[in-house]
């Protein structure tokens, strides 16, 4: 995909897969588990700037509708809650959404609507604590019907620049399989 | 000084051979039974005449201890010792299921009305051999683990965990601690590397199978790395585990000890199978300060054991002083006295003479 874009940049389109579309501000972020994640998906990154403005939404909406019927949302810090309103205003087009290290949902009308997000939800916050605080981060969970909370050990908000590894690990299986991504499908099977 | 009593839970009962592990060929399941009433009869004892924790451990494949699970023990203790706190001195995280080791604790906390004491150890070196553990990723395991346990009893929603050696997609653990935010945790500070972590992460220390001198340095090293995080531990933050004999002579206390020693193995659960030990010892697992850690598990003559604080041996008031000793050149705030020998009848006056003659005066030491 190289369509020119007024409102938002597409950084990157690249690897093979179900789509993921990967949103983030001007500041490069979690370029190393992005890359892990072009093994299994193909994934267009999106520079969408401080904030979507309506005009950048609707070109967002455009850009998901050429990757496929739904994608796969993955933002980082304070884009989490204009993912959220986005999928909240447009049910269908995303299948699942990570959101890595978002902060306190400080929107109270938002926090009451997201009883009504149709797409499961993960996320990810580093074990070392960061800026969301505890309580805030279990906003996320207890307003969200399908949502998940997950830590990466020895992590902070730079948790996908710290271990890209195991934060690929869980996007790759959060989009692959979504909320059946709480059983387990490795073999602990050493030998036959 | 506050005091608990620690038994390795020994079998009594015939057994084969030295070394580590020991065949079961001869094993009694009727001296073992014997074995465990008998300790079950003396923290029992131990609680009744004021000791302020009772302690167990986790040790494996040997008679030198009946505990493989000290959580199994702990829960049977709850309904027998009433008022003092049960310490686990403790779990050996790296090898277990840190989950279940957070679900245990709590369901023991819970069963005690808040009285259990959280020790968290990386255990003797013959342990990762026990569940075929790579004792090499010994310390990290730990240090994981014990964050996971932690995130256990403070996350209120279910959460997964994508560690280095762990990972759980949800975790939500009933029963929760009594204590809040969770029980005090211990763990073995014996090398820089656990002082450094202990005191960046506010941890307590506990040192045992080292003597005084050596535990000074630890425990001094761990107040000085504690302050450099804004924080000074207190006298109970530091626990020294001894050997201790009491009877009413010193002569007598001597006598018994002498011979309940001729049988028992001369050196410690780690140096019991040197090659073992030799191969773990390469593996890293004692880090930085590797040939003084190993050489804290040698054995030594009696005397020289008394001298350095490794057994406080005699009549109560013999006991007393070397105990004085042992807080003013250490200032551990809690002693946990090993009953290494289980002599019948001998032992619970030796706990009768603790709870009535030794503890009222080290109850005054600060």
């Amino acid at each position: 995909m190289n369509i020119q874009h007024k409102h938002i940049r597409m950084i990157e389109d690249a690897g093979q897969g179900a789509p993921v579309a990967f949103l983030r501000s001007s500041e490069p972020a979690a370029a190393k588990a992005i890359e892990i994640l072009k093994k299994d998906f193909r994934v267009v990154t999106f520079d969408v700037g401080a904030a979507i403005s309506p005009e950048g939404e609707a070109e967002l909406l455009g850009a998901f509708a050429r990757l496929g019927t739904s994608v796969g949302i993955i933002s980082t810090g304070a884009l989490a809650q204009q993912v959220l309103k986005l999928a909240l205003q447009h049910p269908d087009v995303a299948n699942a959404i990570v959101l890595i290290a978002p902060p306190a949902i400080a929107d109270q009308k938002l926090a009451a609507e997201l009883a009504g997000l149709k797409p499961p939800v993960l996320t990810l916050f580093g074990s070392k604590g960061g800026a969301t605080a505890p309580e805030a981060r279990r906003v996320y969970r207890q307003a969200i019907p399908k949502s998940h909370l997950m830590f990466v050990y020895d992590t902070d908000d730079g948790l996908a620049e710290q271990r890209p590894e195991a934060v690929a690990a869980a996007l790759r299986d959060f989009m692959t399989v979504r909320e059946g991504f709480l059983v387990t499908t490795r073999s602990a099977k050493l030998y036959p | 000084m506050k005091a608990a009593l620690f038994s390795p839970m020994r079998y009594n009962g015939p057994s084969a051979g030295a070394g580590w592990p020991i065949a079961s060929t001869v094993y009694s399941a009727e001296a073992a039974e014997r074995s465990m009433q008998s300790y079950l009869r003396q923290f029992k004892l131990a609680d009744e005449v004021g000791f302020d924790w009772v302690t167990v451990a986790e040790h494996h494949y040997a008679p030198f201890s009946l505990n493989p699970n000290p959580m199994v023990t702990a829960g049977a203790l709850t309904q027998v010792v009433k008022r003092a706190k049960i310490a686990l001195l403790g779990a050996t995280i790296p090898i277990l299921n840190p989950v279940r080791v957070a679900e245990e604790f709590a369901m023991i906390d819970t069963l005690s009305s808040g009285r259990v004491v959280a020790g968290m150890l990386r255990g003797t070196p013959n342990e990762y051999v026990t569940y075929n553990i790579n004792p090499t990723e010994s310390r990290e395991r730990f240090e994981e683990a014990l964050s996971l346990i932690r995130m256990c009893w403070t996350e209120t929603e279910p959460f997964g965990w994508q560690g280095r050696y762990y990972d759980y997609r949800t975790i939500s653990i009933w029963p929760r601690p009594v204590q809040q935010p969770y029980p005090r945790i211990y763990m073995s500070g014996s090398s820089p590397e656990s002082a450094e972590f202990a005191a960046r992460n506010r941890v307590s220390l506990g040192f045992a199978f080292t003597n005084v001198p050596q535990a000074k340095k630890s425990s001094d090293y761990y107040r000085e790395q504690a302050g450099k995080f804004g924080w000074t531990p207190t006298e109970e933050d530091v626990i020294y585990r001894v050997v201790v004999h009491v009877a009413d002579t010193d002569d007598l206390a001597l006598e018994q000890f002498t011979d309940a020693s001729k049988d028992a193995p001369r050196t410690s659960l780690t140096m019991a199978n040197r090659d073992l030990e030799a191969s773990v010892a390469t593996s890293g697992y004692y880090g930085r300060d590797r040939e003084a850690q190993r050489q804290r598990l040698m054995g030594g003559a009696l005397k020289e054991r008394i001298e350095t604080g490794q057994v406080v041996l005699g009549s109560p008031e013999t006991c007393v002083k070397q105990i004085e000793r042992i807080h003013r050149d250490l200032g551990a705030g809690i002693i946990d006295m090993t009953l290494a020998h289980d002599l019948g009848d001998t032992t619970l006056h030796a706990i009768e003479l603790l709870g009535t003659k030794v503890l009222p005066r080290i109850r005054e030491l600060h």
